[in-house]
């Protein structure tokens, strides 16, 4: 499954409380050298905890903590953070204000020699684009700007592995995007194996090769953006990335059936209560033509919402008992409300999970 | 941009983390300072053979009165004085009152012992106005009656006009806090001002108001200059007579211990004034609070009665001072008056260095381990202030001179010589007293101080791979380097201006510029005595500028004050 040899960071087996609150419960992953992963999950689930045991800014209760092939961490042996060469970029940056930029990027550069010091901190400060900000105080710079001296100071003394913890939570939406871009092809350039924690579902796509998906304190799903997506293993891991169509029901014959008629329940227990999940996307809706196609439902456009790469339609399913479905299909749409349209369904993107108490907590992301 | 609490640790501390180099710190600290204290209190059950039911049927029932009389008057003196000027300055305008502001701390600047000199020499029956007054009258000695200075009230008043400034720097900070809008809606409710004043803002001011007395109180306890000159038999006063005049270090221990009481009550008063009035403010803005505007009649008599204490507290006392000062100085700016200051500055630094050092240890402990047992050892290492200097001398002196008994035995059984005091009489022993009274400031100012580095900019530093230590060195000391040189000005203050302590502890014929004065005064002489003084007072100012600074900037729409000035102040009795 790991291939755990070229893991460069390592959870086996960590679980973590304050006091009586259980935050990290027997998780294990890894993380592969030169890979970035995110570790995703709702506000709570643990992932900030995840990150600063592994930078050791917590004290490790159970389990064990690899870096690259060295245990960091495991009962009754802690390295000092100090000690373990891992970069780490702050939700607030953390900037120090008495020093400037340059003292603030040379901080943690371990050279001996001062101009080597000096040499080492251009050198980053060049590569994130804040040359000309090199004698700037924290304070003068605008957010932005202190994110990309916050990542320059991390990368500085050339960690063995770099964390994020909500490095982009701090910056407004449009500059978002333009940090991250910019984060991204640093990291990249410099090859550094690096760890993000992030609440946001699309930043984590977008930037990672792999998500570790967290939930309550434990990891949810382990693979590609790609695999988290069009292969969730749970209820709460499809529910995470998109708002998602739910409809109720029991395998009858191995199949569900739902309003856009039925959904094979493979491997699941005859008679089961399940829950079918399908995307909005997985809706493919065409404009009625004579009687629906094969397979296809009728249903009401109820509303219409031009959004900026796609439309999301409203719909009410009438032939059975006017359930209310969302279809994002790409680019504009071209519906009024009131038309009656016919959807289909793409049933690699409808998941069927068993409904039991166990998913029934962990259902709203 | 980034909300605040971001920063904060997240989620509850272990109760004990494991003893590294700072807890054994920590927890050394807090031991070796209730030291004294646990000294007094465990002398209660030391047989005195006679003596404490001696004292008891004899001396202590009139020091409990004259202690207590004098915390009266001292209390009902600087609450009206304290609040009665802070609400007139804060919130009403009228000629003057933004220099009464800053001027209103003035008298903090002069110790009460100084203060009690001045108008004795002023008021008594040789002094300028009784002789102004007789030769105005042609009066003879026996035709009038003059109050005479050198009793209980006269120690009241005494105290009263240097200690206000406690209540009125509290209180002050109080009003302003309060938000404009609950002040507002009481007057659209109909409240004028007087009923604004007494059922808005002075309820929620109270916890505010109650922490001032408290320490002005405290410090009326602590007091031995004043009571001792004046002949009024406080306890401070009869734990000097009971160990100097009688040699009864045990039963000086037992009174000790009773003042410790009477310490305990006052905190435990304050804390339940306090307790369940914890205010919250319902709002948060801010602006210029809207003042009555005292015009006429009204105007006079609030100047009058913002100005009586100034003039009175320190315009006074410094002018006569200064005149004394002048008149005496040629003869007592001697080599030996250079020794005292040399011996004053050299403790008052030492002490200052030493106390913010310890309070930094301590406070960077505390926020390394996040131990709650941490966390309540240095508040014990920080409870000294509230205790009289008189009763840390007495814990320090007895433990010091047994310790001193054992080296010298030792030394004569196994080497044959006798090595003398190594402890108690030194400038050891002193400076171990001016830690254990003073860390509470010094420790409050560095506490808040380090607030300014948020816990994400310690964790930069320890993954940029620095320890601790150097953490310390080249995140924490750069960034509080303003405040830690505040609580180190505030203690050196403190301990040019202290007596008891000094009195009880100091080595044989070590005198500085408090003990001077204290000793010249007892001599009568006066005017002698202003030199030394007035050199303490014109250092006291020091920390009264800093103070009226950061009260300057505390201004409503200007609320993010400078914290450790206010927070050394304000912080001994939480």
């Amino acid at each position: 499954m790991i291939d755990s040899g070229s893991d460069v960071l390592r959870f086996e087996g960590v679980s973590h409380a304050f006091g009586a609150e259980r935050v990290l419960d027997d998780v294990s992953f890894g993380a592969r050298s030169g890979e970035l992963l995110c570790l995703l999950g709702p506000s709570g689930c643990g992932k900030t905890t995840a990150l600063r045991l592994a930078a050791g800014l917590e004290e490790l209760q159970t389990g064990r903590i690899v870096v690259d092939g060295l245990a960091v961490a495991r009962p009754g042996v802690q390295v000092a953070p100090e000690k373990r060469n891992v970069g780490m970029v702050f939700q607030d940056y953390a900037l120090f204000p008495h020093l400037d930029v340059l003292g603030n990027v040379a901080f943690g550069i371990r050279d001996r020699d001062t101009e080597a010091r000096r040499k080492r901190a251009f050198e980053v400060i060049e590569q994130v684009g804040m040359r000309r900000f090199a004698d700037a105080y924290p304070h003068t710079l605008s957010g932005g700007q202190q994110q990309r001296v916050a990542l320059a100071r991390a990368l500085a003394p050339k960690p063995r592995l770099l964390l994020l913890d909500e490095p982009f939570s701090g910056l407004d939406a449009r500059l978002r995007a333009q940090i991250r871009d910019e984060t991204l092809n640093v990291v990249r350039e410099t090859g550094t194996s690096t760890v993000i924690v992030t609440h946001d579902p699309e930043e984590a796509m977008y930037m990672a090769d792999r998500i570790a998906l967290m939930n309550a304190g434990r990891i949810e799903q382990i693979g590609s953006p790609v695999e988290l997506y069009t292969k969730p293993v749970s209820a709460f891991a499809a529910m995470f990335f998109s708002s998602i169509n739910r409809f109720v029901g029991r395998v009858v014959d191995r199949q569900v059936s739902t309003p856009f008629g039925r959904v094979a329940a493979s491997g699941l227990a005859e008679g089961q209560h399940v829950e079918v999940l399908i995307r909005p996307e997985a809706l493919h809706v065409t404009r009625t033509a004579g009687s629906p196609a094969v397979g296809a439902a009728r249903a009401e456009v109820l509303s219409v919402r031009t959004l900026r790469r796609a439309t999301l339609l409203h719909l009410c399913c009438g032939d059975i008992d006017g359930t209310h479905v969302h279809a994002r299909v790409p680019g504009r749409y071209d519906a009024a409300v009131g038309d009656q349209v016919d959807v289909a369904v793409d049933r690699s993107l409808a998941y069927v999970f068993p409904l039991d108490a166990a998913s029934a907590t962990s259902r709203k992301p | 941009m980034v909300d605040a609490s971001l920063s904060a640790p997240r989620g509850r501390r272990p109760c004990w983390s494991r003893p590294t180099a700072w807890s054994l710190f920590t927890y050394g600290s807090a031991a070796l300072i209730a030291l004294p204290i646990l000294v007094v209190l465990s002398h209660v059950f030391v047989p005195t053979a006679g003596v404490w039911s001696h004292l008891a049927s004899t001396v202590l029932p009139g020091y409990i009165a004259s202690s207590l009389w004098l915390m009266l008057g001292v209390g009902v003196g600087t609450l009206i004085l304290g609040v009665g000027t802070a609400w007139l300055v804060t919130l009403c305008r009228f000629p003057g009152s933004r220099v009464f502001e800053w001027a209103l701390i003035l008298p903090m600047a002069i110790p009460a012992y100084v203060i009690a000199y001045t108008y004795t020499g002023l008021l008594d029956f040789a002094g300028p106005v009784q002789g102004a007054l007789r030769a105005v009258t042609g009066w003879g000695h026996d035709d009038y009656w003059f109050p005479d200075v050198r009793s209980l009230p006269g120690a009241v008043a005494m105290m009263t006009l240097v200690l206000y400034p406690y209540v009125y720097v509290l209180s002050r900070a109080a009003f302003l806090e309060q938000s404009v809008c609950v002040l507002e809606v009481s007057r659209t409710l109909g409240a004028g001002p007087w009923r604004c004043f007494f059922t808005v803002a002075l309820p929620l001011a109270r916890p505010a108001v109650a922490t001032g007395v408290t320490l002005a109180l405290m410090e009326a306890l602590n007091d031995f200059g004043t009571v001792q000159y004046f002949g009024v038999n406080t306890f401070t006063a009869g734990i000097f007579r009971t160990w100097m005049g009688m040699g009864q270090p045990a039963a000086a221990a037992q009174l000790a211990a009773v003042l410790m009481l009477f310490i305990a009550a006052l905190v435990l008063v304050e804390r339940a004034s306090r307790g369940r009035g914890s205010v919250q403010h319902t709002s948060t803005r801010y602006r210029e609070l809207p003042r009555y505007r005292l015009r006429g009649g009204a105007a006079a008599l609030a100047c009058m009665f913002v100005f009586v204490p100034i003039l009175l507290g320190f315009v006074v006392p410094a002018t006569v001072l200064a005149v004394w000062a002048v008149e005496s100085g040629p003869h007592m700016l001697d080599a030996r008056f250079l020794r005292e200051a040399e011996n004053s500055f050299a403790l008052a630094a030492g002490a200052a260095v030493l106390a913010v050092a310890v309070a930094m240890g301590l406070a960077y402990g505390v926020r390394l381990h996040r131990s709650r047992a941490m966390a309540i050892a240095a508040r014990i290492a920080s409870m000294g202030y509230a205790v009289p200097g008189a009763v840390i001398a007495v814990g320090i002196l007895i433990p010091f001179a047994a310790i001193d008994g054992w080296i010298n035995d030792w030394t004569r059984a196994h080497m044959g010589v006798r090595v003398g005091l190594v402890l108690s009489g030194t400038v050891a022993a002193v400076m171990f007293a001016y830690l254990v009274r003073f860390l509470a400031i010094s420790f409050n100012a560095v506490e808040s101080s380090l607030d300014k580095v948020t816990r994400h900019m310690d964790d930069a530093a320890r993954t940029l791979g620095h320890g601790p230590f150097a953490t310390l060195l080249r995140i924490h000391l750069p960034i509080t380097r303003g405040s830690l040189l505040t609580a180190a000005i505030l203690v050196f203050v403190d301990v040019m201006k202290e007596l008891p302590a000094t009195l009880l502890l100091r080595p044989f014929n070590f005198d500085t510029l408090a003990i001077r004065a204290y000793l010249l005064a007892t001599d009568e002489r006066l005017a002698d005595a202003a030199t030394p003084a007035l050199a303490i007072v014109a250092v006291g100012i020091v920390p009264v500028i800093l103070l009226s600074r950061a009260i300057a900037k505390s201004r409503p729409g200007a609320l993010a004050h400078d914290g450790a000035a206010a927070a050394a102040f304000a912080g001994p009795v939480r």
